[in-house]
């Protein structure tokens, strides 16, 4: 069994063709899009819910707030 | 000169660390497990070593109690069991420093490298401060300052200390070698080596650029920072034995070795040990090295490893109660003898109450621990980037031993989790195991065809660190100036610790008095004084249904030994009746009174309100 040296700095597998039906798939532009989305929604969900403990902490924000 | 002097219990531990790896580099010859790299010698070394010790303090504890000079002589036994193994320990160490050294040739990597060793640096400042952690408080720290020099007894008043596991006993060895700081430390050594663990996994699926960076988003997870410095609770270890556990596994799987497995096993039990959720990791693991390994006597092998190194805090629930997971199998074991107003509260505590079981909400699970995880035991201490980066797992699940038994085991654990609490807090032991999955698909988003897909990930993995950065500035501001001595520990303990004003109240009061008092609030580590617990939803002795008149009340305070009551600001709302007629009958009277500070909700969110405590004399007949 080969595996890297831990505690080498090597960067690990170089690039290649796209192998895979998964990689294909991943790479067509449709994906891409509905992952930016993804991201998008995901991170306006996520951040959105420390906005009672941001402007607990920050009450001069509270002014700035957009809604 | 007062910083160097606080750094002691750091010193204390990184020597415990060097004893550890010097007795588990011995361990690892022995058995002939032969590791491939320095940094993985190292960690399996620790891993056994700590794993090992926990076992020996639970034997000693349970026999003849844990005293300083038997746990200095278990380590002394250690360190000259290892023998010429110091010198690999030391070449281990040196290792590391030339790992360093190779860092520093490439810009990218010294850039990681060194924001690695800022928050780590910062960790280990953060846990010079003294303790203030609320579940710390209540009993993480609580129930092992009990057993310090003693024979390990049951403590029904304080019945979570029925939940303290194993690694517990690294809190009860901190204590007993030095103070509270140690304890934290040995706690952030959790948190040091569970990243030491991911970083030797993530380089199996990434090169060293992108596993330093998911080593730094682990560190500054907030659930990891909060957990590996000032929370006092040492589940982070978990996540160590865990992470170790699969590396073991799939290098078992891969090479077909039974001793890899087995060890893996082991390591597994180490993790369970820790909590009751903890269990799952074994059976899954076990189940996949059956699969993995296609047999049944290393899977039996594995599991009997696991509860070798698991078991005791089971075997000690059972012996003192006859229930291995008091007290939630005791309404099918002793029936007789259960407090259902407790069970009650605590189900609600541990989330199995409130665990929708509804199939929408199971499926709606994966997304709202996160998004909305204060309604899911701080799920959204998690961070982000899991459920973000979780559509690439299409281009980093592999069909290697590795990759499956990391995808499964975290699945499986993710499932025990949405059958059982719902909380997000105990995915905890998994995390290294989910971000170095979803990063090994984040680093194959390489070439043109992904630049779209690329551009999206690293914006959120930047607006991540800037989050991430900004909440553990502002969380560790909180925590600086006592630690770099511009504040009064007194002054800080008052701002921060929950409670300590009304213990500190008791202390006052209580000076020169005989008897115990019997206290309500949660927050009791800091009381100085003889005091019983009594808040009926953690006390397994304070079942309302079974006191209906004052003189059964007053009969139990008197077996109990108990001359004074708090009044903080009231009493139990399901003992308040009973009490209020004592005090209507003069059987209580006051004596003392001060003003006092309730913390309400999290701390964090900073709402406190003043109040006032009474301390009531109990008058003999």
């Amino acid at each position: 069994m080969t595996q890297p040296t831990r505690l080498d700095t090597s960067v690990g597998e170089t690039s290649r063709p796209l192998a895979t039906r998964a990689e294909r798939l991943a790479a067509s532009r449709p994906f891409q899009w509905l992952f930016l989305v993804w991201l998008l929604a995901i991170n306006a969900l996520y951040y959105a819910q420390f906005r009672d403990l941001l402007l607990a902490r920050f009450p001069a924000l509270r002014s700035l707030w957009p809604w | 000169m007062a910083l160097v002097t606080s750094l002691i219990p750091l010193l204390v531990v990184a020597v415990l660390l060097a004893v550890a790896t010097a007795f588990g580099l011995r361990l690892l010859r022995a058995l002939d497990l032969q590791p491939e790299s320095r940094l993985e010698g190292f960690l399996y070394a620790a891993a056994l070593s700590f794993s090992a010790l926990q076992v020996a303090i639970f034997l000693l504890g349970m026999t003849f109690g844990l005293k300083r000079l038997f746990l200095l002589t278990l380590l002394a036994a250690m360190a000259l069991a290892a023998g010429k193994d110091w010198r690999r320990t030391a070449q281990t160490f040196r290792a590391l420093r030339s790992f360093v050294r190779r860092v520093r040739q490439t810009r990218g990597l010294l850039l990681l490298a060194a924001a690695i060793a800022a928050v780590l640096l910062l960790d280990a400042l953060l846990t010079l401060a003294p303790l203030t952690g609320s579940d710390a408080l209540h009993y993480h720290f609580t129930a092992p300052s009990y057993d310090v020099g003693r024979r390990f007894t049951p403590h029904f008043d304080l019945a979570q200390s029925f939940l303290t596991g194993q690694n517990h006993l690294l809190l009860l060895a901190g204590l007993t070698l030095g103070n509270d700081q140690t304890a934290l430390g040995l706690i952030f050594l959790g948190g040091l080596l569970a990243a030491g663990a991911l970083f030797q996994l993530a380089r199996q699926m990434m090169s060293a650029g992108w596993a330093l960076t998911v080593v730094l988003v682990f560190l500054l997870t907030p659930l990891v920072f909060w957990q590996m410095t000032v929370a006092g609770a040492p589940d982070i270890w978990m996540a160590f034995y865990t992470t170790l556990a699969v590396l073991a596994a799939g290098r078992g799987a891969a090479s077909q070795q039974l001793r890899w497995l087995v060890l893996a096993g082991w390591l597994a039990g180490a993790a369970a040990g820790a909590k009751y959720t903890g269990w799952a990791i074994p059976v899954i693991l076990c189940l996949l090295i059956l699969y993995e390994a296609r047999s049944l006597r290393a899977a039996l092998l594995a599991g009997l490893a696991s509860l070798a190194a698991g078991i005791y805090p089971l075997l000690r629930n059972f012996l003192w109660t006859g229930d291995p997971f008091f007290p939630f199998l005791m309404t099918r074991l002793a029936p007789a003898s259960v407090n259902p107003y407790l069970l009650e509260s605590w189900a609600a505590d541990t989330g199995a109450a409130t665990a929708r079981e509804s199939v929408l909400s199971m499926l709606t699970y994966p997304f709202v621990v996160v998004l909305e995880g204060t309604s899911h035991g701080v799920g959204h201490y998690l961070g982000p980037l899991i459920l973000a980066f979780a559509p690439l797992l299409l281009l980093a699940l592999r069909n290697t031993p590795l990759t499956r038994l990391a995808a499964l085991l975290c699945l499986g654990v993710f499932l025990s989790n949405t059958f059982s609490s719902q909380q997000g807090r105990f995915l905890l032991p998994v995390l290294p195991l989910a971000l170095a999955l979803v990063f090994a698909g984040a680093a194959r988003l390489r070439g043109k065809s992904f630049a779209l897909a690329r551009s999206g990930s690293r914006a959120t993995l930047g607006f991540f660190f800037l989050f991430a950065a900004g909440s553990y500035s502002l969380f560790a501001k909180d925590f600086l100036p006592v630690v770099l001595g511009r504040e009064v520990r007194q002054d800080f303990l008052l701002r921060m610790a929950p409670d300590y004003r009304t213990a500190e109240f008791v202390n006052r009061q209580m000076a020169g008095r005989a008897g115990s008092v019997m206290v309500f609030f949660r927050h009791v580590y800091y009381l100085r004084v003889p005091y019983v617990p009594a808040d009926p939803e953690k006390s397994w002795r304070m079942d309302p249904a079974r006191y209906r008149t004052p003189e059964q009340l007053l009969d139990l305070l008197r077996q109990r030994g108990v001359g004074w009551v708090l009044k903080s600001p009231a009493y139990p709302e399901s003992f308040a009746p009973l009490f209020e007629q004592l005090e209507a009958q003069g059987r209580l009277r006051p004596v003392a009174s001060g003003e006092i500070e309730l913390v309400h909700g999290w701390r964090i969110e900073g709402v406190r309100q003043p109040a006032r405590a009474v301390l009531l004399e109990v008058v003999a007949e």
